[in-house]
């Protein structure tokens, strides 16, 4: 064993995909010094929507992300409104949840299903064919299953957005598109369909969700929306809880800047938020499915709320697990099908009545959402002409990045010995930054099993002397 | 016989092209049965593309960093056919619009600027991740491009169609016709005398919204996506990019503009009124484009700082 201090680089695809790497530094002994998790890709949006009009942004800032462009499009409508101060009709706001709750259902649908299952559904296969396609051979009968539930909810978001991917219809003071009755009818037929076959994966996958023991614990605080205490992914105050669930802030939208900072490292394009008043990196907080479900005190539909209590009983109220992650996700894609039908049924959302006009107008606007990897936050200032001169985007994955940071080490340092690295430690790291469905890894590992790896073994002169890779070239 | 082979690169991306070709949905599994697909990073683990074999590459994303670009010139020497998949891949997309700043603006802006960062030392990433290139790019500014997908992302439809015709061993070309041939809102030929911002007025739902005086590009945009956005009454925003032999996206649509406009020479307005009521050109007419335009970055004049004259006495 040599006895020199040495980095291993564990880049998921940095050279193949350009988004991700992790760095594990080792000490004379052998031991895990510091490892880090870096995201490769920066755009700018935050300057380059500048000089553009408040009212366009929305079909902007959907470019964002692929995966989840609802929560970008709806987020910047919010925060338009809130600039124009104008107030959209409720079936506005009724068609734009609606649109949302179907985002909800395709991206964890495509997260868990495709993504994480083939780990926990052939944990030993070989990584090269552990992935949905494998899946698709040995199980077709299953995985059409899920192929059509992402398909319902991809469809609900057409109806209603105008088009599945970079939908266009939401606008300041509204939306663009009445819902028919007719397309109203079909969706209700849909969310029927999708709520048989939730009832028919769920038992599969059930049994999976409480191995908490295959990640760490990671003790943080939590940040999401609520409803009068309920889980939501709409609208609401933001709320903060500490790991032990108390409460530590709960304020509304406008007011996060006194809340919420934002750390830079050199290593990582990506930023490190953190709970203001308790500072860097104490003030380190989650967000996604299990910050939502933690801080929330309830499901207001009766079916997940049912989950929810037996959910509780087993993990109590505010878990740190990791892996319960995918338990929350599960439990949030029921509560987007309950809310679904509630938000069909309701007289209202086939109203005409679906937008308020407004005059151009300077000043501030924020906008709030819970996409489905976490709050979502877009911040706008505009001169009296209605442009756009500041832009302050928090983004979900951004949320847990501190979360991904400081587990990527945790984990190397308690499986790491020695500085031997083997296939089942990258496994267990990959399957870390996997919990949390950080969109820099949708592109990737949407529907991978695997991440694509190669580690780097260099010594203290910076000079390679292993390699490990599980691909071939 | 060989299936004909296919490998998927990823480059600057939203994902929103790879989730395009999930939304194939069952009929992937068709797509799969009778193409080789050797290559893609959100199906399988290998790190690249294979070195032989290659009979089509798809690319998808604009080249931001230099990793980028090394994996775009493997992709291409390896293809026999390359297609840019997408609007960022083909035009630059909206992420183009970042060549309206500078790469140190951006940085400056992202880590240092913005209201909620905390950055005392005004750290700038620079350890382990790629270093950025100063502008992004389009593919074709550095590799050879056979055939073009545009749209963000592509419709599943098209994804399919282009498939077809390379299993076929067909040409692929879309129509040559505008988004305004595909559109089902009724166009009246009147003549638009003032343009209004999107939300600021009512709009009646089966016109030509340009007609109505909101921006729409439909007229300098390439037809394929059937109109999905004036079908879902929201304007064209141009993301097929121009049409076929057409270098400029917002040189075609002045054009157009200016026969909307001008109908009545002496009712015509001012060009100065309508520039006003167009208060951003740029993010107007070459949202997915402006990387690929005529102008294609802005240019940067440095600062130079001048002593007043002396006197010459």
């Amino acid at each position: 064993m040599s006895s020199k201090k040495k980095t291993l680089t564990i880049a998921p695809v940095s050279r193949v995909e350009g988004h991700g790497a992790i760095t594990i530094n080792i000490d004379e002994k052998g031991n895990v010094a510091k490892a880090h998790f870096s995201v490769m890709d920066v755009r700018g949006y935050e300057k380059f929507m500048q000089n553009r009009p408040v009212e366009e942004a929305n079909r902007i800032a959907t470019r964002m992300c692929g995966i989840c462009p609802v929560s970008h499009h709806l987020t910047s409508s919010k925060a338009a409104d809130a600039l124009y101060a104008v107030d959209p009709p409720r079936t506005a706001k009724l068609l734009r949840e609606l649109m949302h709750q179907n985002q909800m259902l395709h991206s964890h649908v495509l997260h868990f299903f495709y993504l994480a299952a083939p780990d926990l559904l052939i944990p030993d296969g070989d990584p090269s064919t552990r992935h949905v396609v494998t899946l698709l051979k040995q199980h077709p009968d299953l995985v059409k299953k899920v192929i059509r539930l992402r398909q319902i909810g991809q469809d609900g978001i057409k109806v209603t957005g105008g088009r599945s991917i970079h939908p266009v219809t939401s606008q300041a003071g509204g939306i663009s598109k009445p819902l028919s009755e007719e397309e109203r009818d079909e969706m209700l037929k849909w969310n029927q369909e999708a709520y048989n076959l939730f009832h028919e994966l769920y038992p599969v996958v059930q049994p999976l969700l409480s191995q908490v023991e295959v990640l760490d614990e990671l003790k943080t605080s939590y940040v999401g929306l609520v409803n009068n205490g309920n889980l939501e992914f709409y609208d609401g105050p933001v709320r903060i809880v500490n790991s032990d669930g108390k409460r530590l802030a709960e304020f509304p939208i406008k007011d996060y800047l006194k809340y919420i900072g934002e750390h830079v490292e050199d290593y990582s394009y990506l930023k490190f938020p953190f709970y203001l008043p308790h500072g860097w990196p104490k003030g380190i907080y989650r967000v996604g499915p299990l910050a939502r479900i933690n801080v929330a005190d309830k499901i207001s539909t009766p079916e997940a709320n049912a989950e929810l209590t037996t959910f509780r009983a087993q993990f109590g109220n505010t878990p740190d697990h990791t892996f319960l992650y995918h338990y929350a996700r599960m439990i949030e894609i029921l509560y987007a099908i309950e809310r679904t039908n509630e938000l069909l049924t309701d007289p209202a959302i086939t109203s005409p009545d679906i937008m308020t006009t407004f005059h151009i107008k300077g000043g501030r606007g924020v906008g709030v959402l819970e996409a489905p990897r976490g709050l979502l936050i877009h911040d706008y200032t505009a001169n009296p002409n209605g442009i756009l001169t500041n832009i302050n985007l928090i983004v979900s994955t951004v949320g847990n990045n501190p979360a991904m940071d400081l587990g990527v080490e945790t984990m190397a340092k308690r499986l790491v010995k020695n500085g031997l690295i083997n296939q089942k430690i990258e496994n267990s790291i990959e399957m870390l930054v996997r919990s949390y469905d950080p969109c820099l890894s949708c592109a990737v590992h949407a529907v991978n099993g695997h991440m694509a790896m190669r580690i780097e073994v260099r010594n203290h002169l910076g000079e390679v002397t292993q390699v490990i890779q599980n691909f071939e070239e | 016989m060989t299936k004909p082979s296919l490998a998927v690169e990823t480059l600057s991306i939203c994902s929103g092209c790879e989730i395009a070709i999930l939304d194939l949905h069952l009929a992937l599994a068709d797509v799969l049965d009778a193409i080789d697909l050797k290559y893609i990073q959100v199906l399988m683990d290998h790190r690249e593309p294979p070195k032989e074999g290659v009979t089509v590459g798809f690319v998808s994303g604009g080249v931001r960093n230099e990793e980028h670009l090394e994996r775009l010139k493997m992709l291409r020497e390896r293809s026999q056919i390359l297609v840019a998949f997408g609007a960022c891949s083909a035009f630059g997309g909206v992420p183009g619009l970042a060549n309206l700043h500078t790469k140190d603006e951006i940085m400056e802006e992202v880590y240092i600027n913005t209201k909620s960062t905390v950055n005392p030392k005004k750290i700038i990433p620079h350890k382990i991740v790629p270093p950025m290139l100063e502008e992004l790019h389009p593919v074709d500014d550095f590799v050879k491009v056979d055939y073009v997908l545009p749209g963000c992302p592509p419709p599943p439809k098209l994804i399919a169609e282009l498939v077809t015709c390379l299993l076929e061993g067909r040409e692929f070309h879309l129509e040559p016709k505008t988004v305004c041939d595909q559109c089902p809102l009724i166009k009246e030929e009147k003549a638009v005398t003032e343009f209004k911002r999107w939300g600021t007025d009512k709009v009646f739902t089966e016109r030509c919204l340009l007609e109505q005086g909101y921006q729409c590009l439909g007229p300098s945009t390439q037809a394929g996506c059937e109109a999905r956005c004036p079908t879902a009454l929201s304007p064209c925003r141009g993301c097929f990019g121009p049409t076929e032999n057409v270098e400029d996206q917002a040189a075609k649509m002045i054009g157009a503009l200016g026969s909307i406009v001008i109908q009545d020479p002496s009712k015509a307005p001012a060009p100065e009124k309508i520039v006003k009521e167009v208060p951003d050109l740029v993010g107007t007419y070459l949202r997915f484009t402006f990387a690929h335009s005529t102008f294609k970055k802005a240019v940067h004049t440095p600062t130079v700082k001048t002593k007043p004259m002396e006197a010459k006495t």
